[in-house]
């Protein structure tokens, strides 16, 4: 299958600052890919050395075998949707979706064929003799994409393309770009901060923190077992605990409680995870593994979100909407079978 | 309404201090010298007629047109560099920049006297270096001129023109590459239809600043002869204000003429183009 994209040991300094510390990741051929982290994470760094507007300090870009490192540009073929679009302000909706063809000489007749081709895929046909800011921010997405698709790209490289739109519209495009990109089953790296968007559109995701890749997986998988305390907190909501503990008998102690034997991991100190559903409101003749005052309650439809502090830890847990919960102040919880997660600290 | 009521102060300055005194410039410039005369284009077929009037103004048209174009092309650079990504120093260098615009024509014209007059420092220094005496009064000439217009209108041509560039999106060149287009084509394709509506402008400004300039011509311009100086002649020593009336309004013409034809021009190259 071609549109075997990989990136090999890429670093990158801004003078002292480290954008990219030695990532490497090969990419599913014919996938999307999200590459998902906070800003200063190294996402859009990545994006750019792939793209070939930014020369890495080392490392090596790979398309199929041929190193693309030192390939400008214009002769990778790569589409790029940029953030704001940068669609051409003096040129129409039709002639930015051409673009890509005229600068490789098809004659006018071919390439108004194929940009109406773009323009119907991206269902935004009507548009084509507008200018670029007589169109609203969804549709110059569209035009955006329907002009990077023109080039019939060996690997499609999206950067931020919907954080630009208010919320509800970033729902609806979001759906109808998963549905394009599976269709087109084109190599695609999809850059984001937002999580959601991550896991609806990437088949695989790469959560990236301080310029390294802390995980690389599918989105279960990371939400299942993330690798790292960063990685826990970013995917889903999670109460972390940093400073747990695995004793010699297996049991695992958090800050305010200590829970039967969990895993196989050797004894030590350890990380700990309880994503908020995690927990259950243990029944009056039943023994509950620890309590924990309700600070505040919130109704969100299918569940409860309560915000709970046992000990001096703050913690986030969610109930079913349906679950009766004591108008005391005081919950006796129990953890679900399983639900903890430990895993062995980082290594510094 | 209201906004109407904010357009008022806007609406007062053009009125007063722009369509009153043009309305009486032209008004003027048709009427017969003294108190009793009536209506005539006397005012303009003497201008026309006349060979020192016609030769300053093509030396005006000329000179400023030469500012206007040198300008504009040396701007370029240092225009570009301060729209662009942040330096150490940049504030300094706006700094200096403005500090040329905050002097009177006439300080510039001293100071064209004080480096290229007939004892000034560059033709002695070239003198002392070379032996020769051809730069000596330089500054009384066409070059005289050129160069104390250029220490003022390179600075304004470069604030003028970095005010539009900062509107253009690096990004814009970064697509078109990604899109297959060779620097050539970027250039071709991308910044120059976008940056060129700036340049325009920044010409037409620049242009126009330098036709009616007066300050730095009455010190230097001995040998040379230019409209806005006949101008002050016309009425300071002739008082003759139809006949200064009349070179006024041709000046004020030509003016916005090349004006609306750059701005026209600008907007037609922004326009679709198949």
């Amino acid at each position: 299958m071609t549109g075997s994209l990989s990136i090999e040991n890429l670093s990158k300094h801004y003078g002292a600052t480290a954008a990219l510390q030695r990532v490497s990741h090969a990419f599913a051929p014919g996938r999307v890919t999200a590459i998902l982290g906070p800003s200063g994470s190294g996402k859009s760094t990545a994006l750019g050395i792939i793209a070939g507007l930014l020369a890495p300090d080392v490392g090596r870009v790979f398309l199929d075998g041929a190193d693309l490192t030192r390939v400008p540009p214009e002769k990778r073929g790569f589409g790029v949707v940029f953030q704001n679009y940068a669609l051409f302000p003096h040129l129409t909706v039709v002639e930015n979706v051409e673009f890509g063809l005229r600068v490789r000489g098809v004659g006018k007749a071919e390439r108004r064929r194929r940009a109406g081709e773009m323009l119907d895929l991206a269902r935004i046909p009507h548009l084509a003799e507008r200018r670029v800011h007589q169109v609203s921010g969804g549709e110059q997405q569209r035009v955006a994409v329907a002009r990077a698709l023109a080039i019939r790209p060996r690997v499609l490289l999206m950067d931020e393309p919907l954080s630009a739109l208010d919320a509800r519209l970033r729902d609806d495009l979001r759906a109808e770009l998963a549905r394009l990109l599976r269709e087109l089953a084109l190599t695609t790296v999809y850059v984001t901060h937002d999580q959601a968007e991550a896991m609806s559109l990437g088949h695989a995701l790469i959560v990236m923190n301080r310029g390294r890749i802390e995980q690389a997986g599918t989105a279960e998988e990371i939400y299942r077992a993330p690798a790292s305390p960063f990685v826990a907190g970013f995917i889903g909501a999670a109460n972390v605990f940093p400073d747990a503990e695995k004793l010699s008998d297996g049991a695992v102690r958090l800050p305010f409680a200590t829970f039967p034997a969990n895993g196989t991991s050797p004894p030590g100190p350890c990380w700990a995870m309880l994503r908020p559903e995690a927990f259950e409101v243990a029944r009056e003749d039943e023994p509950a593994d620890f309590a924990a005052r309700v600070e505040s309650a919130f109704f969100l439809g299918a569940h409860m979100r309560v915000q709970l502090r046992a000990g001096d830890r703050p913690l986030t847990a969610e109930f079913p909407a349906g679950a009766v919960l004591p108008s005391s102040g005081s919950l006796r919880l129990r953890v679900r079978p399983g639900a903890l997660y430990i895993r062995a600290n980082p290594e510094p | 309404m209201r906004e109407g009521l904010m357009l008022f102060p806007l609406l007062f300055v053009v009125v007063v201090l722009l369509l009153v005194p043009l309305g009486t410039l032209g008004w003027s410039s048709l009427r017969e010298p003294g108190a009793a005369g009536g209506w005539t284009w006397e005012n303009y077929a003497r201008f026309f007629a006349s060979a020192s009037a016609r030769r300053a103004l093509g030396n005006s048209l000329g000179i400023s047109l030469g500012v206007a174009v040198v300008s504009t092309l040396l701007c370029l650079a240092p225009a570009w560099l301060l729209a662009g990504r942040d330096f150490r120093g940049k504030r300094w260098v706006r700094a200096i920049l403005t500090l040329p615009m905050a002097f009177s024509g006439i300080i510039i014209g001293f100071l064209t006297v004080i480096m290229l007059g007939r004892i000034g420092v560059v033709p002695r220094a070239f003198e002392a270096l070379t032996g020769l005496d051809w730069l000596q009064g330089a500054a009384y000439g066409f070059g005289g001129i050129l160069v104390a217009y250029l220490y003022f209108e390179i600075p304004r041509a470069t604030l003028t023109l970095e005010a539009a560039l900062r509107k253009f999106d690096p990004r814009w060149t970064m697509a078109a590459a990604t899109l297959g287009a060779s620097p050539w084509q970027r250039a071709r394709l991308v910044t120059l239809p976008l940056v060129l509506p700036a340049l325009l402008s920044t010409f037409a400004v620049t242009f126009g600043a330098s036709l009616g300039s007066f300050g730095v011509v009455l010190v230097i311009s001995r040998r040379v002869s230019l409209t806005p100086l006949q101008i002050f002649d016309e009425v300071f020593a002739f008082s003759n204000f139809e006949a200064a009336a009349a070179m006024s309004v041709v000046l004020v013409v030509l003016g916005f003429a090349m004006n609306f034809f750059l701005r026209g021009l600008a907007s037609r190259l922004l326009a679709h183009r198949a």
